[in-house]
């Protein structure tokens, strides 16, 4: 039982209930509330993007996000019932392949916007970046399903980090800052999930934080390095290593003006313009003040489908991919945009709670994973695109036009039913 | 190292073995359970905070601040489109119309979208203006998004060479004001700038009540600048500027503008001035203006040529002035119209005190004794000087300033001045002998109308005005301006003695040139020297002269006044008073009978449009020798109610035929002429509610001596 890889033949609980029993044990087989979420969110999203794309009928854009739709819907019903250990098993050829992947695109990729992150296959453009979520986050979950980091040793640690950091560069190199950043992300959650030691933590948080704190001013910066002394006094932990997280921390918020040198011009530009969208409403800031004025002007109940003036009369670039949670919020206004973070908060609780009720550690990681990108990619867009965040490309998931995407968000749903349905499985 | 929090539950106590996976997921320690349950509350805590946070800025930006965005957003979808007022018209007293407004179609391109048919453009276009092809040509090829190719165009021509059809035109709609009178009354009726709006003259001074209120529509602009119609909005008509009458009579205007002409030629004058004013009410009948300007090229001509200047232009008056000195002579009991004073043989030296020389007042011709009367009747600057010392400074002052000088008249012209007047406080040892006889103080034309039309009202000074009445788009009548008095300037038994001495200065004095057979005139000549570089020597004058009529019972005060001229006579007498006597007696034999032009002014007021054109009627069975400009009167008098539905026909018989075409082409009617000659009849007949574009039939005829004959 206690071996690795034993629960394959460990299937002592009885196949999910199929007979009279109570309602708990008729869901066993499969969780109500992420299909039917989901499943609403990606209608929501096809409608929207029909509505942003509208032209005197349907689009190019809606046919294909319907064919994506279909076929990410079969995805998600064929990884719901694959045998449980199945997605262990093929965490790392699936992550090499995906690692592949990505090193081709940097060769023979597509050009778009500056982003060398696609390939194009047939008609359709296929983005690796958007795959390589889940396949990290599968051999993370997959090698921390038997490792221990709280007991620091450092070869584990390395491996690790190495794991994300991997695609992570190798996103970077596209460049690509927005997903990028939710590996970052998601490999913190992971290690808070999997009991990494707090002082780790903290090594990793407060230079990360210091770099953020600086692009605004100098009394944030300030304020983060003193609460870092802080906390470092209060963990009285190995001297020198404290002092080193420190120096650290104070060294990359020091550093971090030159790196954004280093950035592109248009992402200096965005996060400048994050700062003060007004500063530049011509430029930078227009995605930002024209997506407000949608959000804003939506009111209460919006102006109705396809009645949308910034929709319809394409004040938003591109809406019908980063900037998709526009349409509904200006066409249903508060009662749109509500229904559709509530659709996702759902989505994120029922993770959370798969997470926590599933036996198997590699399911529990993986499914917290899944939960973090996911939150991460929510937050991001909806902040983006209600002013709160900066514009760094992410797309909304279930929702964004794109086909990788939408398949990735799908495919991770599926996941989360497998996990779900053999959450007894040890 | 330590684990603390959530995340470090600490394994080793449960499992020794630290290769194996932890068994947290196993739930039968229950202290274990609570540590994960405690864990997932965390992370849902968390999330729930994070769709909260979202929820609040939701709030915030849709309903907190919806409106802002929401402006914010119409300011940059929404595009109002002006839907230009029409304007209202311009008549005369008697219904004739002077100004109005017609639309008309200008035509612009997107050259990005015209270029499949810039071919087709071109030539239509050429045929449309009568430009060469070429130049069109030339514009579709523009890289702007619009240009425009033609300006206030025929509507017709947009069906006559299917411009609608052609892809990228765009055509609007542009109302044009339409001057029927030509070049007369140009200063005074002024014109209209390209947006429409008055900028001279009665379409400025009424501007507010012409123009009416533009309407619009919405269109939606969309993120690259394409507009479309919004179904969202409503659409706001314009609404209609009212007409008005002025209380011009056309016929003395055009009188005024040919007797003064002729005038201004025959004593090689700059310029000139007519005034005519009813004195009973301070009616307006007239203000000509030498040289003539037409409303329709009022950018090309002189800055001083654009001015009103009966209102806007001060000069010196001269003897004309000396109504003031007699008035206040004889208004005071100070002189008896028979004393006597020595005119002393026309030179007067007047000793000032603190100057070695003396001070030299001349007369003209060389007088011995002059009684105060005859002193007026030819005209004694001696005379008046000597009077003005028996008067005295606060009198004569006094007396100036209740005939309204030195303060503006307050007739609706903006841009009208006080003139100069100076107080007695004020005066040097010179000024109250100047003024005696018109120098030292600076008076507008308007005003010395005015004064005289005290006289001639029995001594009550009138507000002069121009307004008669405002009609709304359907033609009532919204407002009516009743005649205003301004104070009793001289007893009636004064105006009556100075009427007397005024009516001597014609029969006897220096403006025998002024008297008509059978109609007694009253009046005063005035020639002034100009103070040019700050001196009087040289030959610049001002001649002038006006006078009242028929003097028992005055209808009409007429000013005439000329600027500088050059020919062997400059005076007021030779000059001007012979144009006075040209205009008087055009109106005597224009309406054959006495006084019967200003009978019909009074009578005609009162009657509905229709009703008055048929008094012209019977007025035009007893003429055979007609002025051509009397022909006029015959033109519409049935345009007054511009309904709101339809179009009314206008009234063109007794024009000639290009006139009569001019005028249904102005409104845009179809004409179809029969015969040739001057139009007899007309079909429909005029005043006949009628759809736009009608075509009329005209029935011509040569001209015969009896054109009333046609009804």
């Amino acid at each position: 039982m206690d071996t690795l890889f034993s629960g394959g033949m460990g299937r002592q609980s009885r196949p999910a209930g199929l007979g009279a029993m109570d309602i708990k044990e008729r869901f066993a087989f499969l969780d109500p509330v992420i299909p039917v979420c989901v499943m609403l969110l990606v209608l929501i999203g096809i409608a929207s993007v029909y509505s942003a794309t509208y032209d005197a009928g349907a689009s190019q854009y809606f046919n294909r996000q319907v064919i994506w739709a279909s076929a990410g819907f079969l995805l998600m019903v064929a990884i719901w019932l694959l045998p449980f250990r199945t997605l262990q098993m093929i965490s790392y050829p699936a992550y090499a392949l995906s690692i592949v992947m990505l090193l081709a695109v940097l060769v023979a990729g597509k050009t778009v916007a500056g982003t060398r992150s696609w390939f194009g296959i047939g008609g359709f453009g296929l983005q690796p970046s958007e795959f390589v979520k889940v396949t990290t986050l599968m051999a993370l979950a997959s090698y921390l399903s038997y490792r221990h980091l709280d007991r620091g040793r450092f070869s584990e640690l390395a491996t690790t980090f190495g794991i994300v950091l991997l695609p992570f560069g190798l996103i970077v190199l596209q460049p690509d800052m927005g997903t990028a950043v939710i590996f970052l992300g998601a490999l913190f959650m992971i290690l808070v999930w999997a009991g990494a030691p707090v002082f780790l933590l903290l090594s990793i948080a407060a230079p990360a934080a210091a770099a953020v704190a600086t692009l605004f001013n100098t009394t944030v910066f300030l304020f983060v390095i003193s609460s870092t002394l802080v906390l470092l006094f209060v963990m009285r932990s190995n001297r020198l290593l404290s002092s080193m997280v420190f120096s650290l921390t104070v060294l990359v918020g020091v550093s971090v003006q030159y790196l954004f040198n280093q950035l592109a011009p248009y992402q200096q530009k965005r996060i400048l313009t994050f700062l003060n969208p007004d500063a530049d409403p011509l430029g930078a800031g227009y995605n930002v003040i024209q997506s407000k004025i949608a959000i804003g002007s939506g009111g209460i109940f919006g102006k109705g489908f396809l009645h949308g003036t910034q929709t319809q009369l394409n004040f938003i670039p591109a809406q019908w991919t980063d900037f998709i949670y526009c349409v509904p919020s200006e066409e249903f206004g508060f009662a749109g945009a509500f229904l559709v973070l509530a659709l996702l908060t759902a989505v994120l609780l029922r993770g959370v709670q798969i997470a926590s009720t599933v036996k198997s550690r590699f399911g529990s990681l993986l499914a917290i994973g899944i939960v973090s990108v996911l939150t991460i990619h929510v937050i991001i867009n909806i902040g983006m695109v209600m002013g709160i965040m900066p514009v760094i490309g992410v797309p909304l998931p279930f929702m964004s036009y794109g086909g990788s995407s939408l398949l990735t968000s799908m495919i991770m749903a599926g996941i989360l039913l497998n996990l779900h349905r053999n959450r007894k499985e040890y | 190292m330590r684990t603390n929090g959530p995340a470090g539950a600490s394994p080793r106590r449960h499992d020794p073995n630290p290769l194996l996976p932890r068994r947290e997921f196993q739930t039968e320690d229950p202290a274990l359970n609570r540590r994960w349950r405690r864990r997932l509350r965390v992370l849902q805590f968390c999330l729930l905070m994070i769709f909260a946070v979202i929820c609040v800025r939701l709030v915030q930006v849709q309903i907190v601040d919806s409106e802002r965005f929401r402006k914010l957003g119409d300011r940059q979808y929404i595009k109002k489109v002006a839907l230009p007022a029409t304007r209202g018209s311009i008549f005369d007293r008697n219904g004739l119309p002077i100004a109005s407004h017609s639309m008309f179609v200008s035509i612009a391109a997107n050259p990005g979208n015209a270029a499949p048919d810039a071919k087709s453009i071109a030539a239509a276009l050429s045929k449309v203006t009568g430009e060469p092809e070429k130049g069109f040509r030339a514009k579709l090829k523009s890289k702007q998004a619009f240009v425009w190719l033609a300006r206030q165009v025929r509507p017709e021509a947009v069906q006559t060479y299917s411009l609608d059809t052609l892809r990228g035109l765009i055509i609007a709609d542009e109302p044009k004001r339409v001057y029927h009178t030509g070049n007369v009354a140009g200063q005074y009726i002024g014109t209209t700038n390209v947006d429409n709006r008055g900028i001279a003259g009665v379409e400025l001074a009424f501007d507010s009540v012409l123009s009416g209120e533009p309407g619009y529509v919405v269109f939606q602009r969309d993120a690259t600048a394409n507009l479309m119609p919004s179904v969202d909005y409503p659409r706001f008509d314009p609404v209609k500027g009212h007409s008005i009458v002025l209380t011009m009579d056309l016929w003395l205007q055009q009188v005024a503008e040919s007797e003064l002409e002729k005038g201004v030629a025959g004593s090689e004058a700059e310029g000139g001035i007519v005034v005519m004013l009813e004195p009973k009410t301070g009616e307006v009948l007239a203000m000509a203006q030498s040289p003539r300007v037409n409303p329709a090229d009022y950018g090309k001509v002189r800055k001083e040529d654009q001015k009103l200047r009966a209102v806007t232009d001060m000069f010196e008056p001269g003897s004309v002035f000396k109504l003031v000195t007699a008035s206040a002579a004889l208004e005071y009991g100070l002189i008896q119209p028979g004393r006597t004073f020595y005119a002393e043989n026309g030179v007067y030296e007047v000793p000032v005190p603190g100057r070695k020389r003396p001070r030299v007042i001349r007369d003209v011709h060389k007088y011995g004794k002059l009684t105060f009367q005859e002193a007026i009747e030819f005209s004694s600057n001696i005379v008046m000087a000597k009077a003005s010392d028996i008067i005295g400074d606060e009198k004569l002052y006094r007396m100036a300033r209740d005939f309204g000088f030195g303060t503006r008249t307050n007739i609706d012209f903006p841009g009208e001045i006080g003139g100069r007047l100076a107080k007695p406080a004020d005066w040097s040892a010179l000024t109250r002998q100047s003024l005696s006889y018109g120098y030292e103080v600076g008076t507008t034309p308007m005003q010395i109308a005015a004064a005289y039309a005290a006289l001639a009202n029995g001594g009550v000074l009138m507000r002069p005005y121009v307004l008669k009445r405002e009609l709304d788009a359907a033609g009532n009548v919204v407002a009516e301006t009743s005649p205003q008095p301004v104070r009793r300037v001289v007893s009636e038994e004064t105006a009556r003695t100075m009427t007397t001495f005024l009516e001597g200065v014609v029969e006897r004095g220096t403006a025998t040139s002024a008297r008509v057979e059978g109609v007694r005139i009253a009046g005063k000549t005035g020639t002034s020297k100009r103070l040019v570089n700050g001196r009087y020597e040289g030959k610049d004058y001002t001649a002038s002269f006006v006078g009242y009529f028929p003097a028992e019972d005055p209808r009409i005060v007429c000013l005439v006044m000329l600027d500088n001229p050059r020919g062997i006579n400059y005076y007021g007498g030779t000059t001007s008073a012979p144009i006075f006597h040209g205009i008087v007696e055009r109106i005597m034999t224009g309406s054959e009978r006495y006084g019967m032009p200003i009978a019909e002014l009074s009578s005609r007021d009162a009657l509905p449009p229709s009703a008055a054109h048929g008094a012209g009627g019977a007025d035009e069975k007893t003429g055979a020798n007609r002025q051509p400009a009397r022909a006029v009167k015959l033109a519409a008098t049935q345009n007054l109610p511009e309904s709101g539905s339809g179009h009314i026909v206008p009234d063109v018989r007794g024009f000639s035929i290009r006139k009569a075409l001019g005028i249904l082409r102005d409104e845009n009617f179809s004409p179809v002429v029969h015969g040739s000659g001057m139009v007899v009849s007309q079909k429909p007949k005029p005043g006949e509610p009628v759809r736009l574009g009608t075509e009329i039939t005209l029935e011509c005829q040569q001209k015969t001596s009896d054109l009333g004959g046609t009804k």
